[in-house]
């Protein structure tokens, strides 16, 4: 049912973003081993969890070579009006921002390689405001995503 | 033939590994070089349909002189039509011992018949890397087949579902014997997690040993899951190296 409500929203901007339903963070304080951290969250949820597992990455986390978010088409679905704040919301608005800052600052204070993949139909003014600091260093890359697991 | 050392033809055959018809030959050039040939000639064998197990079946009635024991790959995409006879001495299954990794599960989605994991429980002592998908079983069930593996490092469940376990509501617990040493689980751990997936989780987050994934590809689309879901991270974080972790949210957490 929501899929077909959505359908017909398809261009418009009504779509009200709900509130992150994950509250709780992930802990990656301790997994000091990781070297590499992919986060694909879903369009239409908040990346407030991402940020909160983020948070926690220190200079002890030295193994760690690679943080990615790759983000789906979502998107690309969704009107843009010109003003992202209001087409998101402002809880999640807040929250990409966060997500902006945090990714910059990994990268400036423990030198670890970010970055975001959009895919390429999603509108540039989306990417440019959700994460302007992102963007302006030119850590945005408009591909589409590899979905073949990291693992492999 | 016999003028060269065994150790340079067994190199030459193993340059050949990736042309089947080469290989296929060289089979028929000497019967010393059969066991090297068919090492990777069999190296992989997969039993997509009930046709090909059957072709299996007929070619190789004898289990004990089939070349099953050369396989180290083995897919089963009709786990349905294994029976309990093939699980005899004179069964197929029973010859496929070396097998290192094993795909199980059909093409789709069908709640008219459950695998029959038991028939497939610890068939080869050596397995490494198992991946379930579209599996519909009882936790318990599935759960002690995943068990009688013991060098099980990789795990992927995909598209897995649980039906309740017998037991009218009671906690279902594993109804085989387990293994003196469960699987540490010290690879990958690929999962699609679904509501229906967490009695599975559940219990693998409840091993006396705990795991110990160095690598977890995660995926899940129930809200409710996320404190499983973070849990397993918890559980990993003195050995995971990499981590994949994919939110689809689920159909009601979008509002008009």
């Amino acid at each position: 049912m929501v899929r077909v409500v959505l359908a017909l929203f398809k261009h418009s901007n009504l779509l009200l973003f709900p509130v992150d339903p994950i509250s709780l963070p992930f802990d990656l304080s301790k997994a000091t081993k990781l070297e590499c951290a992919v986060f694909r969250p879903a369009g239409s949820l908040g990346v407030g969890w991402i940020a909160h597992a983020l948070r926690v990455i220190t200079s002890k986390h030295r193994d760690l070579r690679r943080i990615s978010v790759d983000v789906d088409n979502f998107w690309a679905s969704i009107g843009f009006s010109g003003d992202v704040r209001k087409d998101v919301g402002e809880k999640v608005f807040n929250q990409w921002l966060d997500l902006d800052r945090i990714l910059v600052h990994l990268w400036e204070s423990f030198s670890i390689p970010v970055n975001v993949r959009w895919e390429e139909e999603v509108q540039v003014g989306y990417v440019e405001a959700l994460l302007p600091e992102m963007t302006r260093r030119g850590m945005v890359t408009a591909d589409l995503v590899d979905r073949v697991p990291e693992s492999q | 033939m016999s003028v060269l050392p065994c150790e340079l033809v067994d190199h030459i055959i193993d340059l050949l590994r990736d042309s089947q018809t080469t290989l296929s030959n060289c089979c028929l050039v000497s019967k010393s070089w059969v066991p090297r040939t068919r090492t990777h000639l069999f190296a992989g064998v997969k039993f997509r349909t009930p046709e090909n197990l059957q072709s299996w079946k007929t070619t190789f009635p004898d289990p004990s002189t089939s070349p099953a024991c050369y396989t180290k790959s083995l897919l089963i995409g009709c786990p349905e039509v294994v029976k309990i006879t093939d699980v005899k001495a004179s069964g197929w299954i029973g010859g496929f011992s070396q097998v290192v990794h094993l795909a199980l599960g059909p093409d789709r989605f069908t709640y008219e018949w459950e695998i029959a994991f038991f028939l497939f429980r610890g068939f080869s002592p050596f397995l490494k890397s198992l991946l379930l998908d579209h599996i519909v079983s009882r936790p318990s069930k599935l759960f002690d087949f995943i068990l009688s593996f013991p060098l099980l490092e990789d795990l992927s469940l995909v598209n897995c579902c649980c039906l309740p376990d017998n037991g009218g509501g009671h906690d279902e617990l594993p109804t085989a014997i387990q293994p003196s040493s469960p699987p540490i689980f010290t690879g990958t751990l690929n999962l699609l997690l679904m509501k229906e997936t967490e009695p599975i989780i559940q219990r693998l987050l409840s091993l006396p040993g705990g795991v110990h994934f160095r690598k977890l590809d995660l995926e899940w689309h129930y809200d409710n899951s996320t404190p499983l879901i973070m849990a397993l991270v918890g559980k990993c974080f003195q050995s995971i190296e990499s981590l994949v972790i994919a939110c689809r949210g689920s159909c009601g957490t979008c509002i008009i």
